[in-house]
């Protein structure tokens, strides 16, 4: 899921950005990676990802090279994170040693990407120094996983804790989130996002120090169902028509899916601390039904736009 | 030489990510038990133990 959807999404929306034909290679080796995937083709599928990783890696490059800032130079690290990532994967079991990578890969781009619009609220340059020291401990944690993975999977754990912090704190959504419509939405799912990355980094790093059955399960799942997903509802709005040019009108629909993703996710974390089977498997089936809601709702918001700009062009006087 | 890529020709780059999006999904259902039809059993293994 990692490398299929997000590394295809991810390296369009950057194609995009960079309006280079060549930067499409990324998200057309990711695409074909995913469907290498459907035709049971794995060593195809990870050869297609592992492309696909490098091709994202030098399009952020040049994006970086075009406007030297901190939030293009996470953005490279986040795509260097996802060719580790990939690498590793294709390298052999364990493939529990790509985890943390592919993680990186998602936390680096969205703080890059919540650190570009922070220009509305810029940080201080102690808040800016902070962030820069938080990813290069991410960064650190990262190679001391592929040594000692206990120990790096818990300071990386430590590393997203104090992100989940900064972005809180820094985040112009704590101010938007008085607004309404679109985008009191977003704000919305920026904090419950941050929520779910700090609760995530705090199972993560107990199950670090001391495992505990089932923390290691439901952090990674508050990381990269509850943090991921909830920024993806939020942006999603703002993403898919720059990259598709369909208009995607607010409508408080927007809501159904993210409550039910945040409820599901408290459900199934719950089931995974506890022990009780029937409330993961039931908390499980309800985050693919907000998926999906998510899914159905983008493409309801899209047809909604295109009959609005019909009934405004017929409206139109000729 | 700098040129757009038009939209259209995104889309199918979209659906292949949103088929991955699916079978993700589908993994982890079929390893909390639920029945899944996926194209190849390792995805199970795929998406974590």
């Amino acid at each position: 899921m990692i490398s299929g959807f997000f590394g295809t999404v991810i390296s369009l929306e950057r194609a995009v950005a960079l309006a280079d034909p060549r930067a499409y290679l990324a998200p057309l080796a990711a695409a074909l990676g995913a469907l290498a995937l459907v035709a049971a083709m794995p060593l195809a599928a990870m050869l297609l990802f592992v492309a696909a990783g490098l091709a994202l890696l030098a399009a952020s490059i040049a994006i970086f090279l075009r406007q030297r800032a901190l939030f293009t130079l996470t953005q490279v690290f986040g795509a260097a994170c996802w060719t580790v990532g990939n690498l590793l994967w294709l390298a052999g079991p364990p493939m529990s040693a790509a985890v943390p990578w592919w993680t990186g890969f998602l936390v680096l781009t969205i703080a890059g990407e919540r650190l570009e619009l922070s220009r509305f609220l810029p940080p201080s340059p102690f808040a800016r120094t902070a962030f820069a020291v938080i990813v290069a401990a991410i960064l650190g944690s990262l190679m001391v996983s592929i040594f000692l993975p206990r120990a790096g999977s818990a300071a990386q754990a430590a590393g997203l804790l104090a992100l989940a912090l900064w972005l809180a704190r820094q985040d112009i959504a704590r101010r938007t989130v008085r607004e309404r419509g679109l985008t009191r939405f977003i704000a919305v799912c920026l904090l419950s996002g941050y929520a779910w990355l700090g609760a995530g980094a705090m199972l993560l790093l107990a199950d670090g120090i001391l495992p505990t059955p089932g923390a290691r399960d439901a952090g990674l799942h508050a990381v990269l169902l509850g943090f991921v997903f909830s920024m993806v509802f939020g942006h999603a709005p703002i993403i898919f028509p720059a990259v598709t040019r369909a208009a995607m009108p607010y409508h408080w629909s927007f809501y159904v899916p993210l409550v039910l993703l945040q409820a599901s996710l408290a459900i199934r974390i719950a089931g995974d601390l506890s022990g009780v089977a029937d409330w993961r498997r039931l908390g499980g089936m309800a985050n693919a039904a907000a998926l999906l809601l998510f899914v159905l709702g983008t493409l309801a918001a899209v047809v909604r736009g295109k009959l609005a700009a019909r009934g405004n062009r017929a409206g139109d006087p000729a | 030489m700098k040129s757009e890529i038009r939209p259209a020709l995104r889309l199918p780059l979209l659906a292949a990510g949103f088929i991955a999006l699916g079978l993700g999904v589908g993994a982890g259902l079929a390893r909390m038990g639920w029945t899944f039809p996926l194209p190849d059993s390792r995805f199970i293994a795929w998406h974590g133990r």
